[in-house]
């Protein structure tokens, strides 16, 4: 014969068990739904005509980017600062785009030059569209 | 049935008469003679949390959480609602006071050495209080939905996601996408009034249980406490009930008069919605000061790792000291001349924190100091 005490032992363990299982179970489901989903691509399209000294802004998803229209072929920036997300400012002065939250500043193609930024600026994809630019990110 | 009936019948249900003595058997026990007026400060602290409670309840009942409503909605509170701009106002000081008074808590105890054996998790237990009040503030924060709170928690999130290890995960889960949006809002709406108030909750609850089990931390060292015995120590001491508590309610009134008039003479005033550009010169609150300041400091890189994340490791590790204080200065003195070392750290932590504060606060600035203006660069030096 079992000994009693084994057996409440042994129902024990196996409540606890499945209490266990149980919770992280239902964790992991309650995680996968909060767990935001991968945005698809979104394209801008930005008027050739709507440059202005060769430079025009749009937005993708609500978040701003900078076209440039440069000798060597067109140029999409985002414009979010790659610190902690503010956005840039370009400064024809001092030609570099400028964070206002911890002075990180950047080239004209995107590149760290001072500051915390640990990257360059991302650049998007940019397609010809004949009377406009398509840009993609 | 009679009154006394009814209050039979319910402790044969509940043994609530049980739970009552017990309880007021420990609120009777003599408390050291030193407790004095120290109490009123948690029940300042008590007062505070109450008035938030009840400001925050009035205004989730107006509150509407989405990009659309939630501005106008806090218009509404502020310029609709009778005395919304009252309850509105309260609950902006509220969080500043009990920041305030939480760091308070904390000083006292450690300089009277109350967190010291057995009273540990009483320590543990109120930092995590003050986490979750911290958490409460930056959640907040956002729901208003202005254009300096959309940015402030966008940089916030981008800080969290430079966080070693699940720094990008929390970020992405806290923020329900790639960017600050609607998702963000809702996260934020539910975390401020049901999550984080329960857990605040639980925690309290679990900080004033351990308060009234262990009783106040007497003058003589801890090992000393543990022999003799807490009764021993506290002989002539006045108890919870009545002299303490009302001294806790003393401090209570006062907080609670001292942000009323606080509140009633500086409300806040309108300020833009969100969909602006980051508005110049960002700042947190002046908690988050130092934390602010000391992350400017970080290069790009460390060692070829991203400098951010590498330099998050000392707040990061100094959170965790202050949490685990009582592990770490394990003396059992509490006398204030035989802890010498660890108060000589603690003072050194404590002016690091002061210090960047005020560059924090300084920093691209101009201010007038003493009849002069002065400008500060970005690392709050004079220009
Ligand atoms: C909103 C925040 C807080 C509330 C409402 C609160 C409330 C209280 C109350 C009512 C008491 C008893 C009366 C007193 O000694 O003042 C107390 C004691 C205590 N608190 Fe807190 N507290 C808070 C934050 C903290 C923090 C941040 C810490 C430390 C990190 C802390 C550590 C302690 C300790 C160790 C005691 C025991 C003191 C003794 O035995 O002399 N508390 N708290
Ligand atoms: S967010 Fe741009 S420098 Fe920090």
């Amino acid at each position: 014969m079992d000994s009693p005490a084994t057996r409440r032992d042994f129902l024990g363990l196996a409540l606890g068990a499945w209490a266990t299982t149980a919770a992280a179970g239902a964790a992991a489901a309650a995680g996968v739904s909060l767990w935001p989903r991968e945005e698809p691509p979104a394209t801008a399209r930005v008027g050739k005509s709507a440059l202005k000294d060769g430079r025009a802004t749009g937005s993708l998803r609500g978040v701003p980017f900078v076209l440039v229209a440069a000798p060597a072929g067109p140029l999409a920036l985002s414009l979010v600062c790659t610190h902690a997300r503010c956005l840039v400012k370009w400064n024809e002065g001092e030609r570099r785009y400028v964070c206002p939250c911890h002075r990180g500043t950047f080239d004209a193609e995107g590149r760290v030059v001072s500051g915390p930024p640990p990257a360059p600026l991302k650049r998007l994809a940019v397609t010809d569209a004949g009377d406009a630019w398509e840009v993609t990110g | 049935m009679s009154w006394r009936g009814l209050l039979d019948g319910l402790d044969v249900r509940l043994g609530w008469r049980e739970a009552r003595a017990r309880a007021a058997a420990e609120l009777a026990r003599p408390q050291p003679a030193r407790a004095g007026w120290g109490v009123a400060l948690g029940g300042a602290a008590l007062g505070v949390l109450g008035l938030e409670a009840l400001s925050g309840l009035v205004l989730a009942a107006h509150y509407r959480a989405s990009p659309e409503s939630a501005h106008a909605s806090v218009a509404a509170i502020r310029d609709t609602v009778p005395l919304g701009w009252l309850w509105l106002s309260v609950h902006a000081w509220g969080t500043h006071a009990l920041v305030a008074l939480a760091l308070l808590q904390a000083a006292k105890v450690f300089i009277s050495g109350a967190h010291k054996r057995p009273r540990e998790l009483t320590w543990v237990a109120g930092a995590l209080v003050l986490f979750a009040v911290l958490g409460l503030a930056v959640t907040g924060h956002l729901l208003p939905w202005t254009n300096e709170a959309f940015w402030s928690t966008s940089v916030r999130l981008g800080h969290v996601e430079s966080a070693p290890l699940a720094g990008p995960a929390a970020a992405r889960l806290l923020r329900g996408g790639d960017d600050v949006g609607a998702a963000t809002l809702s996260r934020f709406y539910i975390l401020h009034v049901a999550v984080l108030p329960a857990l605040l909750a639980a925690l309290l609850a679990l900080h004033l249980r351990l308060v009234r089990r262990l009783g106040l931390a007497p003058g003589v060292p801890a090992d000393e406490e543990a022999a003799r015995g807490h009764a021993a120590c506290s002989e002539g001491g006045a108890a919870w009930l009545p002299q303490l508590a009302l001294r806790a309610a003393a401090g209570a009134a006062v907080a609670v008069a001292a942000l009323l008039t606080v509140a009633a003479l500086h409300p806040p005033g309108p300020a833009a919605a969100a969909g602006g550009p980051t508005p110049a010169g960002l700042r947190p609150e002046w908690f988050f000061l130092a934390l602010f300041q000391f992350l400017k400091l970080a290069p790009a890189r460390v060692a070829g790792l991203p400098g951010e994340s590498v330099a998050q490791l000392v707040p990061l590790l100094a959170v965790a000291a202050f949490a685990l204080l009582p592990f770490l200065d394990r003396s059992p003195a509490r006398r204030l001349s035989a802890r010498k070392l660890s108060l000589a750290v603690v003072a050194a932590c404590v002016f690091a924190w002061g210090a960047l504060t005020v560059l924090g606060a300084v920093s691209d600035r101009e201010l007038r100091l003493f009849g002069k203006t002065r400008a500060f660069d970005t690392y709050g030096r004079p220009r």
